[in-house]
C-alpha cells in the first residue's frame, strides 16, 4: 500500500485538542441511616459484607487485650480465697476495663507496686 | 460535587487504572478532581507519594482511603472541596462498596469481556440495582470494557457483548494499551509520556479521552 501522507491510522490519533468542561449535575441525595442500613443488608445477601477487622482486634485495642502478659520477667501465680462480692466486683472491674486481673492488681498497688496510701 | 464510583467485586478488572485515567482527562478539561483511593493495595496512593518525592505536579488530589465507616462523612468533607469526587473500591464483595455505590452519582463497572470477569460484573450490576432500589433513589451505572483488542473483536467480547441483555455499556473501550500500565511504573500522567518511548501515546490518549466523553455524557446536567 502506498504512503498518500494521510499518515498511520490518521482517526485514532491524538489531535491534542482538549474536551470542554461542560456542567454536570448530580442527583444525589441524604440517604437515611436506616435506608442504607436495608442497602447493606441487601448487599449482604449478594456476598457484599463487611470486611472490616472486628473492632476487638483492632490495633487500638491492641494494648487492651486480655491475652496476657509477654513472658519477659518471672511469672507466678496464685489462689485468692475472699468474700465472694468482693471477688465478683473485682473481676466485674476487670471485666469493665478490659484488663485481665494481674494489671488491675497491679494498678491498685501503684506505680512502684507498692501499696497505695 | 458529582460522585462516580469504580466497582467489582472482583481484583485486577482495570478499576485503578480506569479511575486514573478518568482523573487525568477530567483534570485536563479544568474540574477540580480528588480520588478516594479505596482499594487496599494503595496503588493510586503509591502513585501520588511518587509524584511528589520527584517533585512533580499532581493535577488532581488523591485521598487515602476511608475506614468503612468513615466513607460517608469524608464524601460529606468533599463536597465543597471538588467538582468531581472519584472512588477507587477494592477488589472485594465488600460493604463498603454499597456504601461507595449510595453515595454515587455513576458507577462504572470495568472489567474484562472474558467469562470469568463478566459474572463478577454481573454481581456489581446487581448490586448497584438493588442498593438503588433500597434508597430510592437512580443510581446510573454502565459496565465498561477494558484490556480490548484494538484490532479486533475476540469471540469472548462478541459472546460477552451478545449477552449483556440491555445492560448499559460504555461505547468506548478501554483497548490493552502499554501506556495504561507505564504510567504507574514511574508515576507519570498519560499526557506525560514519551511517544518515541513508549507505542501508541497518541491513540492512548485518543481512547482516554473517548472514555471521559462518554462517562461526561451520562452527567451532563
Amino acid at each position: 500500500m502506498g504512503n498518500y501522507g494521510f499518515g498511520d491510522d490518521a482517526g485514532d490519533t491524538d489531535s491534542g485538542s482538549e474536551l470542554t468542561k461542560i456542567p454536570l449535575k448530580s442527583n444525589r441525595k441524604t440517604v437515611a441511616p436506616e435506608k442504607l442500613q436495608e442497602a447493606a443488608e441487601g448487599g449482604a445477601d449478594l456476598g457484599f459484607v463487611s470486611r472490616e477487622p472486628s473492632k476487638k482486634r483492632s490495633a487500638s485495642n491492641q494494648a487492651n487485650r486480655r491475652t496476657g502478659r509477654r513472658q519477659t520477667e518471672p511469672q507466678d501465680k496464685f489462689l485468692v480465697t475472699g468474700p465472694k462480692r468482693v471477688l465478683d466486683a473485682f473481676k466485674a472491674r476487670c471485666d469493665e476495663q478490659n484488663v485481665p486481673y494481674w494489671r488491675m492488681l497491679e494498678e491498685l498497688m501503684g506505680p512502684d507496686g507498692d501499696e497505695q496510701t | 460535587m458529582i460522585s462516580i464510583s469504580f466497582v467489582n467485586p472482583k481484583g485486577g478488572t482495570g478499576k485503578t487504572t480506569s479511575c486514573f485515567l478518568l482523573a487525568e482527562q477530567l483534570a485536563r478539561m479544568g474540574y477540580k478532581v480528588a480520588v478516594f483511593d479505596c482499594d487496599p493495595n494503595n496503588n493510586l496512593v503509591n502513585w501520588r507519594d511518587r509524584r511528589k518525592e520527584k517533585d512533580a505536579e499532581l493535577p488532581f488530589e488523591i485521598v487515602d482511603g476511608p475506614a468503612e465507616d468513615e466513607l460517608l462523612d469524608l464524601v460529606a468533607a468533599y463536597e465543597d472541596k471538588c467538582e468531581v469526587l472519584l472512588m477507587d473500591m477494592e477488589g472485594t464483595a465488600s460493604q463498603i462498596v454499597t456504601f461507595a455505590m449510595s453515595q454515587s452519582d455513576l458507577c462504572i463497572i470495568p472489567f474484562e469481556p472474558t467469562p470469568m470477569e463478566t459474572r463478577q460484573a454481573s454481581r456489581a450490576v446487581k448490586l448497584v440495582q438493588r442498593t438503588s432500589k433500597m434508597i430510592n433513589r437512580e443510581i446510573k451505572y454502565s459496565l465498561l470494557m477494558v484490556r480490548t483488542n484494538a484490532a479486533f473483536q475476540t469471540n469472548d467480547e462478541k459472546d460477552v457483548r451478545a449477552a449483556l441483555n440491555g445492560v448499559p455499556v460504555l461505547d468506548t473501550a478501554l483497548v490493552r494499551r502499554a501506556a495504561y500500565t507505564r504510567i504507574f511504573r514511574d508515576a507519570d500522567l498519560l499526557a506525560e509520556l514519551d511517544s518515541a518511548k513508549v507505542s501508541n501515546v497518541g491513540k492512548a490518549n485518543v481512547n482516554a479521552k473517548g472514555f471521559a466523553t462518554n462517562t461526561l455524557e451520562l452527567l451532563k446536567g
